[in-house]
């Protein structure tokens, strides 16, 4: 990982709205996340640095959160929630349908994919959700998980399903109906 | 008395040409209550609260007025103010559209709630998947930082308090109020136990805390604005306002909705509301409040005591919704998610999907949670694949009994209920289940054709 001055700078940034150093450590390893996808020793060491911890502190954050990662994930990271509202319009079956159509096993990375099955995406009322990325897609039923992959991929292509930085403006605040808005 | 929504938290969500931005909520008199309230001595505002019987939100439902009571004001302490938006109780989808589509109601809320309880930083922690929601969030509090309602001299007050947003990382317990002090504090987010961290006198960094949920702090200002008593007379008068009742699972309209409590029943709404059972099928069970709460059996009765002292029979859809009646028949409306389930759903496999939920959340902290949830879970497992045994069923209920009471936080309560209930109410189904395994094989479902739910 490379650190730059403006990284450093933007730690401190979020650094200053806590009242201890440590309390940013979510962000700040969020921000580490996001920029290089993966935590290595470095980035680690370098998050430590920032919160003035000891790098152990950090390793046990990254190990009990799991949206923070030790190895690096596709550049198609797919989130299927399994828990029981989604599971009971079909969540499970999309799961295993999609691993089938990208060919990749769930839990793993294969190529550009990372698909997981994941716990409560908190959008209950409108199951299967699936996470892509930033983006959510709601009501994507197994039968449709050919259509789905075929979507995804097509958005990717035109490059609309590359991850936005969490600390950039909000998408379609002035229009709900917008996919961006929901995810 | 047919279902209606009364649309009070709700009022702005999904209404066409609104946005989040604070144009359009200052124009719907958003802010006002905000620049009232800093002109009022703090005593007043915390004795309304208290008369208005508000219970909270977020699942427990304690009363906010005793929360804010119960804060350490002479410790010379600062005071914390955080917005519990760690949204993770499966089921449970009510705060996701306040955040995203009316965030200047929560933050209105909070800087009312921040200023009776005298706090100098609030925080709001949100949910690693809402992404959009942080964003829409920062958005939103630079807006009204601009405008002076929050950070220094709130509205030209002498009062200042800055707030702060946090994001999880996709952990459930992070919602567990202790959990989530620790997550705040830059720690893994491991509960801690009550006594002596009660979050109203040792909270974040050992300091005076209130952990409020985010719809409980959107009624912060239609307390002070209102006044007590008016909110008191509110529906129900033992958990008066509204509540937003999510209901997922198997109906024809699944959706959130704002009901008034006790104006309408359980019947009205999943019928009236929701559309009723999807075509061909009939309810068999559902879970009131986000999956840890105790199920009920569609066909149960309920010998229940009315107000004068008699007794009387009620189905499972003529509970009328409010908290006071789920409790009296042996299960709470927690955070109000309603999950239902038909005649297609196999009770052990519903309930191996929310043991497997269980065992990956539980935070592995003490040995009851830790072992129990995971013993649970491959039990459920085993029952669904063709495995089960006879004495699994008594013995999935002794693990969840010695769960309950012998753990750090409520997860572990959390993951026993579920267990318990299930196995009480539905216990003919398990023994037929494993039967057949016995005698026919294969896994025994209830309908072959259903979605597999593990």
């Amino acid at each position: 990982m490379e650190i730059t001055p403006e990284l450093e700078k933007q730690c401190g940034e979020i650094i200053s709205q806590y009242p201890k150093k440590r309390s940013a450590a979510m962000i700040i390893m969020h921000l580490i996340q996001e920029k290089f996808g993966y935590f290595d020793d470095d980035a680690i060491k370098f998050v430590a640095k920032q919160l003035e911890v000891e790098p152990i502190e950090v390793y046990g954050m990254l190990s009990f959160y799991p949206m923070y990662s030790q190895e690096p994930r596709g550049r198609i990271h797919i989130k299927v929630c399994r828990t029981l509202s989604c599971a009971m319009s079909g969540s499970v079956k999309l799961g295993h349908e999609l691993a089938k159509k990208i060919g990749c096993p769930i839990g793993e990375t294969r190529g550009i994919y990372t698909l997981e099955f994941v716990e409560c995406l908190g959008n209950c009322v409108k199951g299967p959700n699936v996470q892509v990325n930033d983006k959510l897609f709601e009501n994507v039923a197994p039968e449709d998980a050919e259509k789905f992959v075929e979507k995804i991929s097509e958005m990717d292509k035109n490059g609309e399903l590359e991850a936005k930085s969490a600390f950039d403006k909000p998408q379609g605040v002035g229009d709900f109906n917008s996919p961006a808005y929901k995810g | 008395m047919g279902a209606q929504q009364t649309r009070i938290i709700y009022e702005h969500i999904d209404v066409e040409g609104w946005n989040a931005s604070i144009e359009k909520y200052i124009e719907a008199g958003g802010y006002r209550i905000l620049s009232e309230t800093v002109k009022r001595p703090q005593e007043e505002l915390c004795a309304e609260m208290l008369k208005s019987n508000l219970r909270g939100r977020g699942g427990a439902g304690f009363p906010v007025g005793m929360k804010w009571k119960f804060v350490d004001r002479k410790s010379g302490k600062p005071i914390y103010l955080i917005a519990n938006a760690d949204e993770s109780e499966p089921g449970t989808c009510k705060d996701r559209l306040i955040i995203y589509q009316d965030p200047h109601k929560l933050i209105e809320g909070m800087m009312c709630a921040a200023y009776a309880i005298g706090a100098s930083q609030a925080f709001i922690y949100i949910r690693g998947e809402y992404i959009n929601g942080y964003r829409v969030l920062i958005n939103a509090i630079e807006e009204a930082k601009a405008k002076n309602y929050v950070g220094k001299n709130i509205c030209g007050s002498e009062y200042s308090c800055e707030l702060t947003v946090c994001r999880g990382a996709g952990c459930y317990v992070c919602g567990e109020e202790t959990g989530l002090i620790s997550s705040l504090a830059g720690m893994r987010a491991y509960p801690r136990i009550k006594p002596p961290y009660f979050p109203a006198v040792m909270g974040l960094y050992d300091c005076p805390t209130v952990v409020n949920n985010v719809e409980t702090l959107c009624w912060v200002p239609i307390v002070f604005d209102k006044g007590g008593d008016a909110v008191a007379q509110m529906g129900c008068p033992a958990d008066p306002g509204t509540h937003v009742w999510g209901v997922s699972g198997l109906v024809q309209k699944p959706g959130r909705y704002e009901i008034l409590t006790g104006s309408c029943t359980l019947g009205e709404l999943l019928y009236d509301l929701c559309g009723g059972p999807l075509v061909g099928r009939r309810f068999k069970a559902i879970i009131p409040g986000g999956s840890s709460m105790k199920v009920l059996k569609w066909d149960d009765k309920y010998k229940i005591k009315n107000a004068d002292g008699s007794e009387s029979e009620i189905r499972t859809e003529d509970i009328p919704l409010d908290a006071i009646s789920f409790q009296k028949c042996g299960t709470a409306i927690g955070s109000c998610g309603i999950i239902v389930m038909d005649n297609t759903i196999d009770m052990p496999e519903a309930l191996a999907n929310l043991a497997h939920f269980y065992a990956h959340e539980s935070c592995g902290q003490c040995t009851p949670c830790r072992e129990g949830t995971l013993w649970m879970s491959r039990i459920t497992k085993r029952i669904c694949e063709g495995w089960g045994r006879k004495e699994d069923v008594e013995l999935l209920a002794s693990v969840a009994d010695n769960m309950c009471g012998r753990t750090i936080c409520a997860l572990g309560e959390g993951a026993a209920w579920p267990v318990q209930s299930n196995v009480a109410k539905f216990k003919e189904e398990y023994y037929e289940k494993i039967r057949l395994q016995e005698t026919v094989g294969g896994q025994a479902r209830a309908d072959n054709n259903a979605y597999r739910l593990i």
